[in-house]
């Protein structure tokens, strides 16, 4: 049975996150790089409810955060729309009884989504993305993604999860 | 038939998806005026919001700064009180230095700096990407601060204005790859571009005259040519390397910047605006083509003789001598 979004809940997660995201750790640095939960949210979402709403919700949340930078408008959506979307295809063919599909997922799709913004980026003309730094960026946003994985893995299922099928988003 | 559709709609979502996503990217880089729009309104909505979180987690963001930080702050230590002892050792030439200092200022003649108005700003928020090094500052339109306008702090050039919100400002730093600034070097005069190349790496400069002399230590301030989007005789940097490179007369040159951009509180917009008309002739009794970007008052596209911002404050001194 396929999930299905339960839209006042969609909405109300996309707000908690970007609250979280843009005021409760606006100020944090971890070896000089921001976390981007926005991002991380975004891949389990497509882990747990599938590819298509979970590259629906990862747009959705890199959208609102493109708002706040001076990047390209749209190129962090880019980057995790896509990801996300791989991230569910590759949940949806490993079958149903894969307890580290969430942590492993999120962690790999962080890092892809971090190296595949910064090769768009520098396709678009952004100067010095594909420096050593970007390794350090990209394992940083991915272990913290993958750190609170859990949270976000219940919120999700919160969000698109009937409660009769909650067994099968592991 | 129902199997193969229900598979290809997750393709056509993503694929709807990044069209979407390639739309917002084409209209943001061609310039397109609704999308700075809906940042700047998205940025004034929830900035109050910012503001008031961040005052209230401030301590909670400390600690874990601290703690992640824990190897930096101890190498910090280390390297501040190595600087204490250099500083007590160099207190007594300070006096000296103040006074060539002020003889050094006024033969660059940076008097029409001083009567550039500032509009005082704090920072709010550093960085909001990881890839771009700027600052937030709790300042925007409504103060009279406008895109593209320099901003300084303490002794030199912090950057310029990138993008500006009614109440907000975001600050594109020196070193930030994007970044470049028309130099000249004191003594010499020698002119040349410096460019931002990361955080906590010293400006790179490409010298117009590669032969030109300029000894570690040099000071080099904004060199204000024409159209130049900022005003001369801002001190940006100091010379910390000037290597010969091998076989040909040209030489490698990088500079310190004179503000330590990593440790911003407050700094000064200045609401200047580069003036890009036919620079009058020494003969004419003008000022030189070196002085050519005259400091303009009013904010761009504002009629000339507009009045500053109520909030701007003019200053007296030189903005990099404040």
């Amino acid at each position: 049975m396929t999930p299905q979004p339960h839209w006042a809940r969609g909405a109300f997660a996309v707000a908690l996150l970007f609250f979280v995201h843009e005021a409760l750790l606006r100020g944090l640095r971890i070896d000089g790089v921001r976390p981007d939960i926005l991002l991380g949210a975004g891949i389990v979402a497509a882990v747990v409810a599938g590819p298509e709403l979970g590259s629906v919700m990862a747009f959705v949340l890199e959208v609102l955060a493109d708002l706040f930078v001076n990047t390209p408008f749209g190129l962090s959506a880019l980057a995790a729309c896509t990801v996300a979307f791989v991230a569910g295809t590759v949940r949806s063919s490993l079958g149903t009884h894969t307890r580290l599909a969430v942590p492993t997922l999120t962690f790999l799709g962080s890092m892809a989504a971090v190296l595949l913004w910064a090769l768009v980026g520098t396709v678009l003309g952004l100067p010095a993305l594909l420096h050593p730094h970007l390794v350090t960026v990209a394992l940083v946003i991915a272990s913290v993604n993958l750190a609170v994985c859990a949270p976000l893995a219940l919120l999700m299922r919160w969000v698109f999860v009937p409660v009769a099928e909650r067994g099968y988003a592991t | 038939m129902a199997v193969s559709r229900r598979r290809a709609r997750p393709r056509f979502t993503i694929l709807v998806l990044v069209l979407a996503s390639l739309t917002l990217i084409t209209l943001d880089l061609r310039g397109g005026t609704s999308v700075l729009h809906a940042r700047g309104k998205a940025r004034d909505f929830f900035s109050p919001i910012q503001s008031a979180v961040s005052s209230a987690t401030h301590p909670l963001t400390d600690f874990f700064h601290g703690a992640f930080q824990y190897r930096q702050l101890k190498h910090d230590n280390a390297r501040l009180r190595a600087q204490l002892a250099q500083l007590q050792a160099q207190q007594i030439q300070q006096q000296y230095l103040l006074q060539t200092n002020k003889d050094l200022t006024d033969l660059l003649k940076l008097d029409f700096v001083g009567d550039i108005p500032t509009v005082a700003a704090r920072v709010i928020a550093g960085a909001e990407s990881n890839f771009q090094l700027t600052i937030v500052i709790d300042r925007g339109n409504d103060a009279g601060v406008l895109k593209g306008m320099p901003v300084v702090a303490g002794s030199g050039l912090v950057g310029r204005v990138v993008s500006a919100s009614a109440h907000q400002s975001t600050v594109l730093l020196l070193t930030d790859p994007a970044a470049s600034v028309g130099i000249e070097f004191a003594p010499s005069n020698a002119v040349g571009i410096a460019t931002g190349q990361g955080s906590g790496r010293p400006l790179g400069v490409t010298l117009i005259d590669q032969t030109a002399a300029t000894p570690v230590g040099t000071v080099a301030v904004t060199s204000g040519l024409a159209g130049s989007p900022y005003p001369r005789g801002v001190p940006v940097g100091t010379v910390v390397s000037d290597t010969p490179e091998a076989g040909v007369r040209s030489h490698t040159v990088t500079l310190r910047p004179v503000v330590d951009l990593t440790q911003l509180s407050y700094v000064d917009v200045l609401v200047w605006t580069p003036q890009t008309t036919a620079v009058p002739t020494p003969s004419s009794g003008g000022p030189s083509s070196r002085s050519s970007s005259v400091p303009s008052t009013g904010a761009p596209g504002k009629p000339s003789g507009s009045t500053p911002p109520a909030s701007a404050t003019p200053t007296s001194a030189p903005a990099g001598k404040r």
